[in-house]
């Protein structure tokens, strides 16, 4: 069953505001069930959850290896609904 | 982590920030206005009424105004909660600022004392509101956000700023006082041009700089130290002032080390930007700084000068003027306006794209309902700006020299303001045109397609 769920990847530490935004919009739309998506940020992007929260996602943010002085961050978000996606997240990251 | 307990309130409504970003030009248009009214007479001395009320209209009416609501803008996007007190408050913090502000000016320009007296009432009524809604917010977070520790600190700058200007105020609206506020005026710039301006440049940085152009970011350490040093010192520089003892060179040089170092770290962290696409909102930000590192080198001429044949430099009314046009024009001002070149389209869209996904049909719209920040400020319109703000800039300088030219200076400052004034105002047309397009939707959740 867990062979199924995809990640959807995307890396926009080196993008400035609001386009990292902007590209995981791009992604929220395109999400199905048995996806989730991995966001590699520089930033806590709390605008993000905010939306993700009103819009019918689940996420949950790590920190992710730091390079020198910088920190980064993933974002995993899924479909709040998608129940195999939701157990496969909460119990990996 | 997972976010899902979180309560967040991060995306504040447009109208909250965007009266006071729409409201500020037009101070600076007024204070265009009296520029073109008095002409060369506006330079007398910095003592004089309508160069008080120039000064007023330009730090209060402008600065503060932007400020205040850059903070309604930038608290929630940073630590995930609204500012406390709701619509009502900010609407009367507005309304006390704009009413405090122009009974000040009218106050300076006409010397009525039940004007002062107004003035004094509306500005204690709004910035005391306004404080008072900051204060649990900064009572309460107790994470070690950077935005947060500056704006502590921002706090207490604010009321040593404020309460000396409404000391002062209480001097004039109450003659019988017979309060000795001169003394004071000094102390009142200080803190507000270096203390208020410069910390409150150095949390926007902190915040917009690494956003917008993705620079480093500032390292925490450095402001924390750097923002307590610069409020040490000033309140140290206050005290011998009163005391008249004198270690005044000591605290000035340490003062010029810390203001120097924020110019030059800000400078080199520009420089190490990752993409490096052209972007006009870079240049105000150098221009600003640059005014910062040429204020404290002019100011030592200045010092220096006053004490040694060799400098031609001398205190004068001038110089004040120079100084003055300096930190309020070239640091504070520039900033802003690069500033509000980036936050406002950046509020617009979020909210636009925030109310697009929840009337999802909208998303689908030709053409497209969500604007981006290019389009709600477009980078010709920006250009422009830059063009127009150096150019009024640089006029006002010459003008203090050259008094034939102060006409021209204030032109073009007004015609700054209104452009900036009409480049905001287009932007929240276009918002509002979309909003309402997208409202048009029915409000429904995202359907999502799940396999069986």
């Amino acid at each position: 069953m867990e062979k199924q769920i995809k990640e959807l990847f995307v890396d926009v530490s080196e993008l400035e505001a609001p386009k990292p935004f902007e590209e995981v919009i791009q992604l929220l739309k395109q999400v199905k069930s048995g996806e989730y998506i991995r966001m590699r940020h520089r930033k806590k992007p709390l605008p993000l959850f905010q939306f993700l929260q009103e819009n019918g996602f689940d996420s949950c943010i790590l920190e992710s290896a730091s390079s020198g002085n910088a920190v980064f961050w993933e974002i995993i978000i899924w479909i709040k609904d998608d129940k195999p996606v939701h157990d496969y997240c909460t119990r990996t990251f | 982590m997972n976010t899902k307990g979180l309560s967040l309130n991060t995306i504040p409504p447009v109208s909250i920030p965007l009266r006071f970003f729409l409201t500020a030009p037009l101070f600076g248009v007024l204070a265009a206005m009296m520029v073109l009214y008095f002409g060369q007479d506006i330079w007398g001395s910095r003592w004089q009424a309508r160069s008080l009320a120039l000064t007023h209209l330009l730090t209060i009416g402008f600065m503060l105004m932007v400020m205040i609501g850059a903070l309604y803008q930038f608290i929630p996007v940073m630590i995930g909660q609204l500012i406390p007190g709701g619509r009502k408050r900010v609407a009367i913090v507005h309304l006390f600022l704009v009413f405090g502000s122009l009974s000040l000016m009218s106050a300076f320009l006409i010397q009525e004392t039940i004007l002062f007296q107004l003035a004094l009432i509306s500005l204690a009524v709004s910035v005391f509101l306004f404080a008072l809604s900051l204060l649990p917010l900064l009572i309460t977070q107790l994470n070690d956000h950077l935005i947060v520790y500056l704006i502590r600190i921002l706090f207490c700058v604010l009321i040593v700023t404020i309460g000396l200007g409404l000391f002062m105020l209480l001097a004039y609206a109450y003659p019988n006082l017979i309060i000795n506020y001169r003394e004071y005026t000094d102390i009142h710039a200080s803190w507000g041009l270096i203390g208020w301006v410069v910390i409150l440049i150095m949390a926007v940085s902190s915040q917009v700089i690494p956003m917008f152009f993705v620079t480093p970011d500032f390292s925490v350490k450095y402001l924390k130290i750097l923002s307590l040093l610069i409020v040490l010192t000033l309140a140290m520089m206050s005290l011998m002032a009163l005391t008249k003892i004198d270690i005044q060179a000591i605290l000035n040089l340490l003062l010029s080390i810390e203001l120097s170092f924020f110019t030059i770290y800000t400078l080199q962290l520009i420089n190490q930007r990752k993409r490096k696409i052209p972007d006009i909102t870079v240049s105000f930000w150098r221009v600003s700084l640059f005014s910062l590192m040429i204020s404290i080198v002019y100011w030592w001429l200045l010092v220096l000068g006053t004490n040694s044949e060799l400098i031609p430099l001398k205190w004068s009314s001038q110089s004040e003027f120079t100084l003055g046009l300096l930190l309020i024009y070239g640091l504070a001002i520039s900033a802003i306006i690069g500033m509000l070149q980036k936050i406002v389209p950046f509020l617009l869209y979020l909210n636009l794209q925030n109310l697009s996904f929840k009337h999802p049909d909208s998303m689908s719209a030709e053409p497209k309902l969500v604007l981006n920040m290019k389009q709600i400020i477009t980078n010709q319109q920006s250009k422009v700006q830059f063009v127009l703000h150096i150019s009024s800039y640089l006029l006002l300088l010459i003008s203090i020299y050259w008094v034939k030219f102060t006409w021209l200076a204030g032109l073009v400052v007004l015609i700054n303001f209104s452009w900036l004034f009409i480049t905001l105002l287009r932007g929240f047309i276009l918002f509002s045109k979309k909003r309402k397009a997208i409202l048009m939707h029915p409000e429904m959740k995202m359907e999502f397609t799940f396999n069986k």
